[in-house]
């Protein structure tokens, strides 16, 4: 065996399966050519790839054993399970940039509207300012799908749990919850509607909304005229775009609201997920207006459920618009709070005007990837000019003040 | 497109006494409404505040009629939402 081209972990995992059991690996050629011909017999692999010459498999560790010493290959790494912790995504979108400035969220009141939260999660310790229940089977606003929760987490947990490695983009935010999705994670508009009004009743700034219904659609439902409405009273609203991609013409209500702030997702990469609803809407406009990462997210997890993929007690992994949608939700709270003034219509257009084009098109990735950094930049007011030192009145000045002359002091 | 879609119109037709949940849009304060909907057998489920809307439930055949009423401006059903994450 030649240990040399086998990346370190991938050695160790060979030694502890057992020789019947196979191991995912990526086999990088020498020559694009022998990616496309040299590959252990009876073994069709997972992919091949282009840009490289690669390809990823599953085979035994003595096919390892045996790639490992055939000159055409290059190297065998093991094929691991990969996921964006907000860790990542975070920094992706420039946030903590933004809180090194000191700005965090604070004082501006967050509305999520969803499943509910889990109001004993420590990642919200403190900043659980109200929460009511619109589903009409429910008592209260605990989350019993999982989906709110992490929705919650993504825009203001603190990632107190970990040390901060899963903080929230404005993680000292208040949140004020209407539970408007059942246990299955599904609701009726009227639900939502009722929720998105007492969100407003409460005084929130930013609403999230990380759901939808069937598409497309032209912003004329009921739905999409009560997020505009709440857009109207002064609260940004942002919505998920759908996951109908990548099909055009897939977002759904009340992503086609006009006045909202329609989210697709992006990927750590800065790739679209391909699941991303596009645009246009069935009125021909474009939509999603921004794209945030939405791809293997990690963030709360309320206890009891099993929604995503559970990391562990405290955390979970998710992916779709609605992990992209609580991304924008938090940025927009920390230009908010750097900008209290600021109207619904002007942090869309400074999030807009701030953004990385990743190169699709407008149907697919709005306006692009937002950076919020760059948006706060915007937002911010400018340092204040500091003040002339009057200087100090002297003898001759105060002699002549005295008797009402004018002049130049000799 | 009327007061309401024709795939409504058509499925309200259809549902006779069978009960649906609907979202009524009305030309003016809705809460004047209430008891009218209620003489036809309408349950009015929830009235909202930013825009002039009603949640409604009720007979398919009864909530058909307020298509003809002058106060009606439009009516939708109340379609199922869920989440985008998974």
């Amino acid at each position: 065996m030649n240990t040399a081209k086998i990346a370190t972990g991938l050695v160790q995992t060979m030694a502890t399966t057992p020789a019947e059991e196979t191991i995912p690996i990526i086999v990088k050629y020498r020559t694009e050519v022998m990616a496309a011909q040299k590959l252990v017999a009876g073994v069709v692999p997972d992919f091949r790839y282009k840009l490289v010459p690669a390809a990823a498999m599953r085979v035994k560790p003595a096919d390892i054993h045996a790639l490992s010493e055939d000159d055409s290959v290059a190297h065998i790494w093991q094929d691991l399970p990969v996921h964006t912790c907000l860790q990542d995504s975070a920094p992706l979108i420039n946030a903590p940039a933004v809180w090194t400035a000191g700005v965090r969220g604070r004082g501006v009141k967050i509305g999520i509207v969803d499943t509910g939260i889990d109001p004993d999660h420590p990642d919200f310790a403190g900043r659980i300012v109200a929460g009511a229940n619109f589903v009409p089977t429910g008592t209260g606003y605990r989350d019993d799908n999982g989906h709110g929760t992490h929705v919650a987490g993504i825009a203001a947990g603190d990632g107190s749990v970990q040390g901060g490695k899963y903080r929230g983009i404005a993680p000292e935010a208040s949140l004020y919850v209407a539970k408007v999705l059942d246990a299955s994670g599904s609701g009726m508009m009227s639900w939502v509607m009722a929720g998105i009004e007492w969100a407003v009743e409460q005084g929130v700034r930013v609403i999230n909304l990380s759901l939808g219904g069937p598409a497309p659609c032209d912003g004329t439902d009921a739905l999409s005229e009560t997020c505009d409405a709440a857009v109207a009273a002064g609260v940004v609203v942002c919505v998920a775009a759908g996951n109908m991609g990548p099909r055009a013409s897939t977002v759904g209500s009340p992503g086609c609201a006009r006045q909202v702030i329609t989210i697709g997702a992006s990927d750590k990469l800065d790739d679209i997920a391909s699941f991303s609803s596009r645009g246009p809407t069935s009125d021909g406009r474009t939509k999603p207006d921004l794209v945030f990462p939405g791809v293997d997210i990690v963030a709360p997890r309320a206890k009891g459920t099993t929604m995503g993929f559970p990391m562990d007690d405290y955390y979970t992994k998710a992916s779709g618009t609605s992990m992209a949608t609580p991304h924008a939700t938090g940025a927009v709270a920390l230009l908010l709070q750097t900008a209290p003034g600021l109207s619904p219509a002007q942090v869309k257009e400074l999030l807009t005007q701030t953004a990385k084009d990743l190169g699709f098109e407008a149907n697919t990735q709005g306006a692009g990837r937002a950076d919020v950094y760059q948006a706060y930049l915007q937002a911010a007011p400018p340092p204040e000019e500091p003040e002339q030192p009057t200087k100090p009145e002297g003898c001759w000045q105060a002699i002549q003040r005295a008797l009402g002359m004018g002049g130049r002091m000799p | 497109m009327g007061k309401a879609s024709v795939e409504l119109l058509e499925k309200l037709r259809a549902a006779g006494t069978a009960q649906v949940q609907l979202i009524v849009r009305t030309t003016d304060e809705p809460g004047r409404y209430v008891a009218l909907l209620k003489e036809r057998g309408i349950e009015v489920r929830q009235q909202f505040r930013l825009t002039r809307r009603m949640a409604i439930q009720g007979p398919a055949a009864a909530c058909l009629s307020l298509v003809q009423e002058p106060w009606v401006e439009v009516l939708e059903e109340d379609r199922p939402v869920h989440t985008w994450g998974k």
